[in-house]
């Protein structure tokens, strides 16, 4: 139990770790908006980066960031949900109701998309596929990947919040508190 | 057999109903119970499985290679990073400074700062928080009624969904196919009345009955005249001008709303710099919540994404059209009331995100049938979507703080301190929620309120 609770633990850092080092790609973005929006207004171009280019690399930048943040924000618990009629559960029950989604909803939903947007990101690759546009930018195939990563990602995730139900519903009473996730967190 | 078949993407939409209550994070359920029914209308003949494989191409047109969507983030990340930095809250410092010899000024100055901060993250349960955080504490050491204290921050809050730059107005105008540019323009004067209407009722309370909003001490605030514009230079001026700047451009049209939300970011982040409170930690934190947020929007739109696909490969837009007509709703007027009484009551649960992407391409085959004609004005469908989409919003803002299941009194209620009941903030919130309701009928009987400026400034013809 204490191993799999620790597997938990280090999944969820690595996790944060990945996004966090996506995350400054705002930071690109903001400078890839702004270098356009000049450059255009002054009429000057850097070889190859013309407003189309850099334009896609705004959306494609984007795409990696809100992938690559999908699991992250299921294992800090910020994706909405609606709990107003099941937030007086008590905790045993409300961990037994993640238990329930995760089998539900999570997975499948994780795998299925994970298997299809492998299929989408190889067409991709194999066709060596570009942009429709003639100066755009080439190799589809990596802003594809990125969704493919993040769906990964976010099975990781969704695997590592059940093998804390598991250590809360089944571990000895010391774990119970480092456990606790999301709706049966136990904060006192 | 034969009416499961039919029926199948109404059973479809029911179950889904009823499943996001169980407390699982929407995007999953929306996705699982996508999955679940898709299984079901294989077994009954009606889906096949490489139907499936539709859903990635879709979310990758949807998502990701979607130039106006970047606008969501950015303008989040200019949001907290507003906030985060501080400029925020020297911001209603300012405002309450100002407004410290008017009635009601500190509750005015509120109001006055969700009016100007409206971009502050643009998700309602994230706005009313960080109001309460900043503003509560102030109004009730000054021995504020409480009621009116709750009820202007509440409102305030909501305010943000309305006002552009609103990431609300982004996902809907690319969702309906209307320039977002234009739905920016049409909030901007529905907004103005609405604060407008706040501040006249704050300050005829607070006129009539001055020991509900006791004003700030006169040592608060600066002695001299210098000083006095110091404060309007520093903590005035700049947020102002770089929503000015964002808000002039896309009008003017020189940028496109993901462009302006770029450079606004970049304005964003110079303030924080100017502040003196730009520094890794900080970067980080912005960054992270920033990344929390937009992840937890566009992770909607996928679990979004596969359920409206699953449902309109069951037949469901046929359906709905069917259903309204067998209910007597055919006429513009009707499907109208229709949507809103629907949304007015879904926004007792949901934020407008769910509400915005699992309605609206429900109904969206129902509302480009509906003609207003002379009510509106010449222009075509565009001209219906872009009222239609301000008076979403108004209608959305209103059922977000309507007791008794209002989700933004539910948000309040776990900010406030122990002193302030339920009590204080239902009735606190009903003189705001009545003044929403006169501002929605106002753009009800009046259409040329939204659609007047978006004329003006050329995004409609």
């Amino acid at each position: 139990m204490d191993g799999l609770l620790t597997a938990s633990n280090a999944i969820n850092r690595m996790l944060e770790r990945v996004a966090m080092t996506v995350g400054w790609l705002f930071l690109v973005i903001t400078a890839v908006i702004v270098f356009d929006v000049l450059s255009r207004k002054f009429g000057f171009q850097l070889p190859g980066m013309g407003s189309t280019r850099l334009q896609e690399l705004e959306w494609q930048l984007h795409t990696a960031l809100f992938s690559f943040w999908l699991g992250v924000g299921y294992v800090k618990n910020s994706h909405v949900r609606i709990d107003i009629l099941v937030a007086n559960l008590s905790p045993r029950r409300q961990a037994w109701t993640e238990m329930a989604g995760c089998l539900l909803f999570a997975l499948p939903y994780c795998l299925l998309a994970i298997y299809i947007s492998l299929d989408f990101t190889w067409i991709s690759w194999v066709d060596n596929e570009g942009s429709p546009s003639a100066n755009g930018l080439p190799w589809r195939w990596i802003p594809k990947s990125f969704i493919t990563l993040g769906l990964i990602m976010l099975l990781v995730g969704v695997v590592s919040v059940m093998m804390r139900i598991i250590v809360f519903l089944y571990g000895p009473e010391r774990l119970r508190k480092p456990s606790s996730f999301a709706a049966f967190e136990i904060t006192d | 057999m034969e009416w499961l078949t039919h029926h199948l993407s109404l059973i479809l939409f029911f179950v889904l109903a009823a499943s996001l209550f169980c407390g699982f994070p929407v995007a999953f359920v929306l996705g699982g119970i996508g999955i679940m029914f898709g299984g079901l209308g294989i077994l009954l003949g009606v889906f096949e499985p490489i139907q499936f494989f539709n859903l990635l191409p879709r979310i990758w047109g949807s998502a990701a290679s979607n130039p106006i969507l970047v606008a969501v983030p950015m303008f989040i990340f200019m949001g907290t990073m507003l906030e985060r930095s501080g400029v925020a809250n020297d911001l209603l410092h300012c405002l309450q400074v100002l407004l410290r010899r008017v009635p009601g000024g500190l509750a005015m100055s509120v109001t006055l700062m969700g009016t100007i901060m409206a971009a502050t993250t643009g998700i309602v349960g994230a706005s009313v928080v960080m109001l309460t955080m900043i503003a509560l504490p102030s109004m009730l050491e000054r021995g504020y009624n409480k009621e009116l204290a709750v009820g202007t921050i509440a409102s305030a809050g909501t305010l943000g969904i309305l006002i552009p730059p609103s990431i609300m107005l982004v996902i809907m105008g690319d969702l309906l196919s209307v320039s977002v540019g234009a739905l920016f323009a049409a909030a901007v004067i529905p907004g103005l009345i609405l604060a407008f209407l706040y501040l006249l009722y704050i300050g005829g309370i607070s006129f009539l009955q001055p020991h509900k909003a006791p004003p700030l001490p006169d040592a608060v605030g600066p002695k001299t005249s210098a000083e006095f514009w110091r404060l309007i230079g520093k903590s005035f001026f700049p947020p102002v001008f770089l929503i000015t700047l964002v808000l002039g451009s896309i009008f003017g049209g020189w940028a496109t709303p993901t462009e302006a939300a770029g450079v606004g970011s970049l304005g964003a982040l110079l303030l924080a710099w100017f502040n003196g409170t730009l520094d890794r930690r900080a970067l980080r934190d912005v960054i992270e919540r920033t990344g929390l947020t937009n992840a937890m929007v566009f992770f909607i739109v996928f679990g979004a994404t596969l359920f409206s696909f699953v449902f309109r490969s069951l037949g469901g837009d046929d359906l709905i059209v069917e259903l309204l007509a067998t209910m007597g709703i055919t006429t513009g007027w009707e499907v109208l009331s229709f949507m809103l009484i629907l949304t007015f009551v879904l926004g007792f649960f949901f934020d407008w995100i769910e509400i915005t992407l699992i309605v609206l391409p429900v109904f969206a085959p129902v509302l480009h049938g509906v003609d207003f004609g002379p009510h509106i004005g010449e222009g075509g469908p565009i001209l219906f979507m872009t009222w239609f989409v301000i008076m979403m919003s108004v209608n959305l803002q209103t059922s977000f703080l309507t007791p008794p299941f209002g989700f933004t009194l539910f948000y309040m209620k776990g900010t406030v301190p122990p002193s302030i009941n339920m009590g204080h903030i239902y009735r606190g919130i009903v003189p705001f929620v009545v003044l929403q309701l006169i501002g929605l009928l106002l753009i009800l009987a009046f259409p040329q309120i939204a659609l007047w400026l978006p004329r003006t400034v050329g995004f409609l013809k």
